[in-house]
């Protein structure tokens, strides 16, 4: 996730520019940049840092430039945050700025790096610099739309030349904006980052393109042929609009996981041959030799890495070692193991002292983060990033999910690489991780019902989850959810553990959420509680023919395989948290006491 | 096995267990075996042809312009594929096949001097040697329930043909067709469930 920029217009662009952009920094703040024209040629002032800073250089540089210019804040998905990796990129007189992520950019930059374009960054977007100037001759909008067929991906683009009177946008998979003023022009990702200047605005569809004028704005489909815009008059307020809409980012996040499952499978299944395309800096060899894995984490992380525990036994031949990091002694790992830190933010204290621990034992190491450039990345030879965007709530949403589908791409890698997996039944799961985004959708749109049940229960006192197999770390997770924003104490249970002692604590006051999408076990626990008068509310299977046999609520999840049923489950229990916690009338996005990243021990 | 007075030893083994049973078990075997070994290309691989992961092409095969394999793939001696056809995971194929143009194979073996005509889409299946399957034969594949001496199997494969098997232009193939040795199938029938050993099948 970044956030793109561009003016045209009467004024000086750099201030509005920076002023624009400073409102866009949460969707990502590792780099950032601009490009303005400036006496007939295009000038790029662009570093690692926050916007404010290179502000300051800019402003001692005497405030170059005139009426027209591009902007960029970056969050870096492809290449880490550097001077030479931050938008915009140049090609001659061309210049981009880019918000997505380019699938085939591999084989375009192969193709242009022959053609003799000299590529200075690792990231995807110099691509499209280099594909656009190459079909520049004159005509900057037909250049565009050309280079734009050949690409497969997301985008939001602002395209400059300094020969071109006009700047042009286009967006697919990714959003856009323009605003109109009185004699100028303004493009955004985001709505709240133009309401200082113009309320007057349009909404880009999937696959338009723009031609921007300072005083007209000329919208076309991906054919070139012209469409009628609608203008849209925005009366809300720039700290909603932040949101999206949404009451809180918790929400706003909860409802950004398809998006976000996507790009972490974006580019990296290849159906055709069962596999999963990652580079772990580790060689095909040495994941053969594999004999064990430990995972190092902290907090929700911890319950993704318990995740890995059963999926990496089954679909590798691999067993695992889940430790909390801030626990973590066992000096002794043995040479033939992997050792996997996983942290969303790269940053977590705990993790990162333990991983350099367990690392004085030799072998190899991954880490699975969310953020490009991290620390953790330094200390790892290969690193999976969730790609999932910021994440501004402090307790984890999208990015936990993220890290489950990273975790699936990890097992069928490794199942694949050891002879574990057969391609034909890689290939059948990669079919079904593919269908997941639109799944979570479907869970999302039962919100309703979940919140008229998370409404009834807000009172309780105590919250039970239980769920076995792949969805015991869920459990741990919903009760993670509800503990972190909904202040109300609550456990995560093992379905078969509960007879051990925690049956004790149920009573008809302990409402008690039951993971039952694998397997029918969970059934008998269902039973054990419901004896005990507690009301169970069990999330199931769409036409699960026993369930409401057993349960005194349901609610029905959409069919697929245990293991993804594990990332459906996760988003019911986080919207129960959520609802629960807003009934309550908490700070949701900044519960009391905690932090979203913790750099302490 | 052993009231025939067979003799079994115990051997302890570290390497990759498959159980095979039924025919359609020699499928997941052949993928686990598959890549085992080193591949090498000893045939001939026209210009234009792709060839992607561990594929191996044995002594006097040829691979046809516009073809795509992807590995592991396992193509025997003298064999004669494409122009045009698209050979995908975990299929091995025996010494003088051949595959006509424009034809899919995924996830099957394809047993000596076995032929199979042009527009063709074959998986999860085994095809027997000396077998010929005519133009555009198609064979679904998905779960299915196989009769196997009076029992019924649950599993997920596409056809079996078995030795010496003709079939004809457009045959359709149901999940879990399994086909007996020198059966004949008119061309345009559409096949399901267990055909008999020297049958016909008109249509």
């Amino acid at each position: 996730m970044c956030g793109i920029v561009a003016y045209i217009g009467e004024d000086k662009a750099g201030p509005i520019l920076f002023d624009t952009l400073k409102r866009l920094e949460y969707r990502g703040y590792d780099s950032a940049g601009v490009a303005v024209l400036s006496q007939g040629s295009v000038e790029v002032l662009k570093s690692s840092g926050r916007i404010a800073d290179l502000e300051k250089t800019y402003k001692s540089m005497g405030s170059p430039g005139e009426g027209m210019g591009i902007g960029h804040t970056r969050w870096a998905t492809h290449g880490r945050p550097s001077d030479i990796n931050a938008h915009p990129h140049t090609s001659g007189e061309v210049a981009i700025v880019h918000n997505g992520i380019i699938e085939n950019y591999l084989d375009l930059r192969e193709l242009l790096t022959e053609m003799g374009y000299e590529f200075q960054s690792e990231t995807d977007s110099e691509v499209l610099a280099h594909l656009i100037h190459f079909y520049y001759k004159g005509d900057l909008f037909a250049a565009t739309l050309k280079a734009l067929e050949k690409v497969e991906g997301s985008y939001a683009i602002a395209v400059m030349a300094a020969s071109s009177p006009y700047i042009v946008c286009a967006r697919k998979e990714s959003p856009l904006v323009i605003g109109k003023g009185s004699s100028s022009v303004f493009v955004a990702s985001d709505i709240p980052a133009l309401l200082p200047y113009t309320r007057d605005v349009i909404r880009m569809k999937d696959g338009d393109i723009a031609r921007i004028y300072a005083d007209r704005i000329e919208i076309m489909d991906s054919s070139g042929t012209p469409l009628q815009a609608e203008t849209e008059r925005i009366t809300w307020d720039a700290d909603a609009a932040e949101k999206g809409g949404y009451p809180h980012f918790m929400l706003k996040e909860i409802h950004e996981q398809p998006r976000a499952i996507r790009e972490t499978i974006a580019g990296r299944v290849s159906e055709i041959d069962g596999d999963v395309r990652l580079s772990l800096g580790i060689s095909e060899e040495e994941i053969r030799s594999l004999e064990r894995v430990t995972i190092i984490a902290c907090g929700t992380s911890y319950h993704a890495g318990l995740l890995a525990r059963n999926l990496f036994v089954r679909a590798a031949g691999l067993p695992v070692d889940v430790e909390v990091a801030s626990e973590f002694i066992n000096l002794q790992l043995r040479p033939r193991t992997l050792l996997i830190g996983i942290t969303q933010s790269g940053e977590t204290a705990d993790t990162l002292l333990a991983l350099k621990k367990a690392k004085t034992c030799g072998g190899r190491s991954l880490a699975i983060t969310n953020v490009v450039g991290s620390t953790v990345t330094e200390l790892v030879d290969g690193t999976i990033f969730t790609r999932c965007g910021p994440e501004i709530g402090v307790a984890a949403t999208k990015t936990f999910t993220s890290q489950l589908v990273a975790i699936i791409l990890l097992a069928i890698r490794l199942g694949r690489a050891r002879g574990h997996l057969t391609p034909d039944q890689a290939r059948k799961m990669l079919i079904e991780l593919t269908k997941l985004p639109g799944l979570v959708q479907r869970v999302l749109e039962k919100r309703e019902e979940i919140r008229k049940i998370a409404e009834k229960f807000s009172g309780a006192g105590c919250y039970f989850f239980i769920g076995r197999d792949y969805l015991y770390p869920i459990s741990l997770e919903g009760a993670l959810k509800m503990k972190e924003i909904a202040y109300i104490p609550s456990e995560g249970y093992a379905g078969g553990e509960l007879k051990h002692g925690p049956l004790a604590l149920i009573t008809e006051k302990t409402p008690v959420v039951a993971l039952a999408t694998c397997g029918k076990k969970i059934q008998s626990n269902i039973k054990e509680v419901r004896a005990r008068g507690a009301e169970v509310i069990a999330l199931a299977t769409e036409g699960d023919p026993d369930i409401a046999k057993v349960a005194s609520r349901v609610i029905e999840l959409p069919e697929t395989r245990p293991i993804y049923s594990a990332v459906l489950c996760t988003v019911v229990v986080q919207l129960l948290a959520y609802y629960t916690a807003n009934k309550l009338g908490l700070p949701i996005d900044k519960p009391r006491n905690l932090a979203k990243c913790v750099t302490v021990e | 096995m052993i009231l025939e007075g067979a003799k079994i030893i115990p051997l302890i083994t570290k390497g990759i267990w498959a159980d095979a049973i039924f025919a359609w078990d020699l499928l997941n075997a052949n993928s686990l075996a598959l890549g085992m070994d080193e591949p090498k290309i000893l045939g001939d691989v026209e210009e234009g042809a792709m060839i992607k992961g561990p594929v191996h092409v044995g002594e006097g095969s040829i691979i046809r312009s516009g073809s795509y394999l992807v590995g592991p793939v396992s193509i025997g001696e003298d064999c004669d594929i494409g122009p045009n056809a698209v050979i995908l995971p975990s299929t091995s194929v025996g010494d003088s096949a051949r595959i006509g143009p424009l034809t899919e194979v995924r996830n099957s073996i394809l047993m000596n001097d076995a032929r199979i005509g042009s527009g063709s889409i074959i998986s999860d299946s085994v095809i027997g040697a000396s077998c010929t399957l005519g133009d555009q034969v198609v064979v679904e594949t998905g779960d299915c329930v196989v009769e196997i001496e009076g029992l019924f199997q649950r599993a997920e494969f596409g056809a079996i043909f078995a030795d010496d098997v003709s079939a004809g232009a457009r045959v359709l193939a149901s999940p879990g067709t399994v086909v007996g040795t020198k059966a004949s199938i008119g061309s345009g029938a559409a096949i399901r469930g267990t055909i008999k050993r020297d049958s016909r099948v008109i249509c």
